[in-house]
């Protein structure tokens, strides 16, 4: 999602601008108040799914209460999509099963321990994620099935795409602490403060993946894609 | 001497009966929770990977599916456990499992059932649990 909103940004801008903006804000162009992170491994490499949030500071403004969304994790053939969600305290998420076969959903994280039977074609009851904190989920039926769930306290927050760049829109000039999470069991939040300006602010992150995604990560580095 | 014998157990026909209705259940005929562990974790192992089989079982946590095959077979076969796990109905569908993969599984079960030492009676009332399920688990 949000490389789709950069490329359509970097589209729309003219070559100068483009330029100014690369040598004042960095690589692409960012929407007034659009905090943009691109967030790379030591070596370089851009991180997908890496989770982004910013808590005010100070005098800027407080986050406006939970809106209501309703946020969906899918299983598709036997995996849970999206793998990394998001999502601001209080947040309901379906667990729709769009496999003919049955799942049963389930976390034993101190922020949110349930388990959800999920049968074909019968939906079952949304969990309401009241706690902020890390959720690890997996299947009791398929080994294999692993998602995160971040609930944050606050309305801003983004993960960033295949191309490493998330984008935490809207955010009101001031300063913000920022954390960026690597999902995995082993990681816990860089947090840095930052500030946030009018014309919008582009930040570059460097994370180290926790040992436990060491091998991912040097594999994906080596693979095609 | 006979007669007084006979005459002795008149009396006690009832219990007589009950005698011979308390006699050990299928499970501890069978050998109890060490055979039906080791029967179940070999025809679960052979069958996924079984070239006809192993399809059905990929992905799926193994470990869960043996413990839930033992307690069937302990909670039907008169061992007292509670079977926890969904109906067959729930755990099969949508999995597309043909009656030849079905009748191929029986014939795994049966093989392990032999190797296990599992005697011939057992071995009946086992499959006669298990047949009736077959209309739960076989979609085509």
């Amino acid at each position: 999602m949000s490389s789709l909103i950069q490329r359509s940004i970097r589209s729309r801008a003219s070559l100068p601008l483009a330029l100014l903006a690369t040598l004042t804000l960095g690589p692409a162009v960012v929407h007034a108040a659009d905090l943009q992170i691109t967030v790379n491994d030591p070596g370089g490499q851009p991180l997908a799914d890496m989770v982004m949030y910013a808590e005010p500071v100070g005098g800027a403004t407080a986050p406006q209460p939970y809106s209501g969304a309703q946020v969906v994790i899918d299983q598709i053939h036997k995996e849970f999509v999206p793998r990394v969600t998001v999502v601001q305290t209080g947040t309901s998420i379906d667990f729709p099963n769009s496999d003919n076969i049955r799942h049963e959903v389930y976390s034993f994280s101190p922020a949110k321990d349930f388990t959800s039977k999920l049968y074909s074609g019968k939906p079952a009851a949304p969990v309401v994620f009241d706690k902020p904190g890390a959720v690890a989920l997996g299947c009791n039926i398929h080994d294999h099935m692993l998602a995160w769930v971040r609930v944050v306290d606050t309305p801003y927050f983004a993960k960033s795409g295949a191309d490493g760049v998330g984008t935490i829109a809207g955010l009101k000039p001031g300063d913000y602490r920022l954390s960026v999470w690597y999902p995995a069991a082993d990681s816990e939040p860089e947090v840095q403060q930052i500030h946030v300006d009018a014309e919008g602010t582009h930040l570059a992150v460097q994370l180290h993946p926790p040992v436990s995604q060491a091998a991912t990560a040097a594999a994906a580095a080596h693979s095609p894609n | 001497m006979l007669m007084l014998i006979m005459l002795a157990c008149m009396p006690l026909a009832l219990s007589c009966a009950r005698a011979e209705a308390s006699e050990p259940p299928l499970y501890t005929r069978m050998g109890g929770a060490p055979v039906a562990t080791a029967l179940v974790g070999d025809v679960i192992d052979r069958a996924s990977r079984d070239p006809q089989l192993k399809a059905q079982f990929e992905g799926v946590n193994l470990v869960r599916v043996k413990q839930h095959f033992v307690e069937l077979i302990c909670s039907r076969g008169g061992g007292g456990c509670t079977y926890s796990g969904d109906t067959m109905h729930d755990t099969h569908g949508g999995l597309g499992i043909t009656e030849a993969q079905f009748f191929h599984l029986v014939a795994i079960f049966r093989d392990s059932m032999r190797r296990h030492d599992v005697q011939l009676r057992e071995r009946n009332e086992l499959l006669k649990i298990f047949a009736p399920m077959k209309r739960d688990i076989v979609e085509r």
